[in-house]
């Protein structure tokens, strides 16, 4: 009788510890997908800046905006590495249009592309901040997946880990543009 | 005479009073231990009633003195829009609206300093945060049952710094030692809730513990260069420190156990050494600004 109860209580402690564990796994994941949907608005709102930034440019880049604004356009459906390889375009472009606006001191005094410039600047903080924030839960549900006993549960439950927000070198490989 | 010598001439009757109040009390406990005990009674009243008049004749006038004349004038030379009240200070219910911090059941505060420096808005006092009991136990001895216990949340300073936007986050940042500071939300239901967080930088989490609404807002304001800002900050403030983001507000809490701008009664009023102690603690605040880049364009706008 009391081997029963003992092997009753052991067992209702493996399935606490079980649930526990399992719960946080789920938990994490949902942070993640918060912190995504943080990126998601950041990166949408840099390139809505950079796009309206591009207009007030436009005649004093040599090639068309509309290129421009094609490369720095956001998709349904992206994965987190096409994310990163738009931002790290964006960050380029904005690179290009303040280049420009030192050429073309009327663009630079210009009340509008100020206003915007601020915008561009705030959008980025945001960005930087959304993907701190999306890389540091990924981290942590990343190391929760190959510790011991955690991975016991995440492999029962079919987790895998999640991608960190940077470009993968192929990605930043493949599209290229020419400011020339 | 100038304003030197006004003031040590004050210093050294305040000085004197006090000493002679002293000598009293102690000539009368002395009397009521080795000659009468009613003469030492009359004796220590009479000492008591002379260190009050004392206190309040020639030391509060001395210190007032001293804080409108001297503090005043070297305050006026960096910080612009200078409002300087050597008895005020931060009202305690803008520290209890942070919801940051313990608030105790005693607040004291004094030596209240409004202006700006480098166009960044703030208000600095010192303070003082108790909170005072009394302790019933089970004793024979009557005089063991009732304690009263004093435990001190915050002695030191408490800065507000005012800027022209709102933070999209409660966000609070604080020594890991500091114990009276409270978690935005509490630990119980509230309508706020705020999470941990870690800032993932070795030095600074093992320094501070982070506590904010929105995660990535948090990490929008705390920047690597920030973050080593702060710890800069923490480095120079010789006590624990709590940086609390509310509303359009930054709030630095300063443990140093120190009351600033207080002059000594006890040495002589040295003109050099009296304008490099008011200026190193004005300089405090104007050096916060600096290291945490609070002109910049992520707490100011454009």
């Amino acid at each position: 009788m009391p081997a029963l109860i003992a092997i009753v209580v052991i067992l209702l402690i493996l399935i606490i510890w079980y649930v526990s564990t399992m719960n946080g796994l789920r938990t994490a994941q949902v942070k993640i997908q918060e912190a995504e949907s943080g990126i998601d608005v950041a990166l949408a709102k840099r390139c809505d800046s950079l796009t309206k930034q591009l207009d007030v440019c436009k005649g004093f880049m040599k090639h068309e905006t509309a290129t421009f604004e094609k490369v720095i356009a956001m998709r349904s459906g992206m994965t987190m590495g096409e994310k990163a390889a738009l931002a790290e375009e964006a960050e380029k472009l904005a690179a290009t249009i303040r280049f420009t606006a030192e050429a073309y001191p009327e663009l630079k005094s210009s009340e509008n592309f100020r206003t915007l410039q601020v915008a561009v600047a705030d959008a980025e903080e945001h960005l930087q901040g959304a993907r701190r924030a999306y890389n540091a839960n990924v981290s942590a549900y990343n190391q929760k997946l190959v510790t011991f006993p955690t991975s016991m549960v995440a492999s029962m439950i079919g987790c895998k880990p999640a991608s960190f927000f940077e470009a993968t070198a192929t990605q930043k490989q493949d599209v290229k543009i020419s400011f020339d | 005479m100038n304003t030197f010598e006004t003031l040590e001439k004050k210093r050294r009757i305040a000085k004197l009073g006090k000493t002679v109040s002293i000598t009293v009390i102690i000539a009368a406990a002395v009397c009521a231990l080795f000659w009468s005990i009613w003469w030492g009674i009359v004796g220590a009243i009479g000492g008591c009633i002379l260190l009050i008049v004392v206190d309040r004749y020639w030391i509060k006038p001395y210190i007032r003195a001293y804080k409108e004349q001297l503090v005043k004038e070297i305050l006026s030379e960096t910080i612009d829009d200078l409002s300087y009240n050597p008895i005020g200070g931060i009202r305690r219910d803008t520290i209890d609206s942070t919801g940051m911090m313990s608030i105790g059941n005693v607040y004291q505060v004094n030596d209240l300093i409004e202006g700006s420096y480098k166009g960044v808005r703030f208000s600095q006092s010192d303070i003082q945060i108790e909170q005072t009991y009394t302790d019933y136990r089970f004793s024979i001895n009557p005089r063991k049952q009732i304690q009263d216990t004093a435990i001190t949340y915050l002695k030191g300073r408490w800065l507000v710094f005012d800027f022209p936007h709102q933070f999209n986050c409660n966000l609070q940042v604080r020594d890991r030692s500091f114990k009276h500071a409270k978690r935005p939300g509490g630990w119980l239901y509230s309508r706020i809730k705020s999470e941990k967080i870690q800032a993932k930088s070795e030095a600074f989490d093992r320094t501070f513990e982070v506590y904010a609404t929105d995660e990535s807002e948090a990490l929008r304001l705390l920047t690597p260069d920030f973050m080593k800002a702060m710890l800069q900050v923490k480095e120079d403030s010789y006590g624990e420190v709590l940086f609390c983001f509310v509303g359009s507000k930054l709030h630095i809490a300063v443990n140093d156990k120190r009351d600033s701008f207080e002059p000594s009664l006890q040495s002589s009023l040295d003109r050099e050494a009296a304008r490099q102690s008011i200026a190193d603690d004005r300089d405090f605040i104007t050096d916060l600004v600096d290291t945490l880049k609070l002109d910049e364009r992520l707490f100011v706008g454009e």
